[in-house]
């Protein structure tokens, strides 16, 4: 019931809500509800006084001043936009993921297969695979025989200092009697 | 029902031109886009202005619903009216504003004095600049969602419809809660002699 009729009824019958009431003032009502709640009214000073309220809304709102932009919004946006935003950039960034991946799986063009992640992995290894041949190659010759893993110089901190005379046989290896 | 305005001849030549540079905008042609901001940036701009009452925040927020909307252009469907559409976006992005700030502003009790003071005339002109600023006074006490409402359907002239797919709510619930805005609106406003309920 309209909050405007606290008994709920007038003399020409039971009060509209609000919201028929509201209606009416636009208009919006079917033409046979529209004309029972103008009738209704027509008794009810309070509905008639309600009515009078909402339709006075409405001229308060077309009288506010108008308000007004002042600025060409369009001559700063476009070229805003033409900076940040190609067609086909847009085409992509909205494309639905079902063509997104239809896109995916269609056969690559030596060119995009070039460009693919997958050929770049399978360089990568084969370039390490290459250069690692290489480095085993010129390492081979340099590596020193077994014979040859003690060095001279190491042999200045042995018990018999190079030049020196052996105190007995054997003490300076196999090889001689000096160091 | 209300609001199906009536097209005229100069009204379905608009609807062409739109036509026209919308097809042209969602090729991606910024000019015709710029066509398109160019009809509609007034009504945006007032929209969030008077959602926000505040001008520079409407004015980049009014860039920023257009770039939306370039944006949101390939997914946009005839079927909704642009305008609409933009309606949509500005409306998001003034409730978003709206969050950010979590404050409700309310006017200083001077300000409609300095208004009318900048404006002194005849009685009746002092009267009626004085219920706009009642109005637009009690306009910033209401809910954002009454405020919208109000603003989409009293000043933007939306039908019932379209204030149903600018809010998505259905059209039942746009009957209602137009009336709750309008209650609440005349809690603090009298429309007949602009004062305020405080």
């Amino acid at each position: 019931m309209n909050s405007s009729c606290p008994t709920g009824s007038c003399p020409s019958g039971p009060c509209p809500a609000d919201e028929a009431l509201s209606a009416l003032a636009d208009a919006a009502l079917p033409s046979e509800a529209g004309t029972g709640l103008i009738a209704h009214c027509a008794g009810c000073p309070r509905c008639t006084r309600r009515l009078a309220e909402l339709r006075a809304l409405r001229d308060a709102f077309a009288a506010l001043p108008a308000i007004r932009l002042e600025v060409d919004l369009a001559a700063q946006l476009v070229d805003r936009l033409q900076a940040g935003a190609t067609p086909a950039a847009r085409k992509r960034r909205q494309s639905p993921w079902s063509v997104r991946w239809a896109d995916r799986l269609r056969p690559p063009t030596p060119w995009r297969f070039g460009l693919s992640p997958f050929a770049g992995s399978v360089a990568a290894v084969g370039l390490g695979l290459w250069l690692g041949g290489l480095l085993m190659e010129l390492e081979a010759p340099r590596s020193p025989p077994a014979a040859n893993t003690t060095l001279a110089a190491m042999s200045v901190f042995g018990a018999v200092p190079p030049g020196n005379l052996c105190p007995r046989a054997g003490a300076c290896g196999a090889s001689g009697s000096t160091r | 029902m209300i609001g199906e305005r009536p097209s005229s001849g100069a009204d379905a030549g608009a609807d062409t031109g739109e036509a026209r540079e919308l097809a042209r905008a969602r090729a991606g042609d910024v000019a015709a886009f710029g066509a398109l901001v160019r009809r509609h940036q007034e009504r945006v701009f007032r929209f969030l202005h008077r959602m926000l009452d505040a001008r520079e925040e409407a004015m980049e927020l009014s860039q920023d619903v257009f770039v939306k909307a370039w944006q949101a252009l390939p997914g946009w469907r005839p079927e909704a009216a642009f305008s609409t559409w933009l309606l949509q976006i500005a409306r998001n992005a003034a409730l978003d504003q709206l969050r950010r700030r979590q404050v409700v502003r309310f006017a200083p009790l001077e300000e409609g004095l300095e208004v009318a003071d900048e404006a002194p005339g005849p009685e009746a002109r002092y009267a009626s600049r004085q219920r706009q600023v009642q109005l637009e006074r009690a306009l910033r006490r209401l809910a954002a969602e009454h405020r919208e409402i109000l603003l989409l359907r009293e000043v933007e002239g939306l039908a019932y419809g379209e204030l149903a797919s600018v809010l998505g709510i259905a059209e039942g619930t746009v009957k209602s809660r137009l009336a709750r805005a309008r209650r609440a609106l005349l809690e603090h406003f009298d429309p007949h002699t602009g004062a305020s309920h405080e």
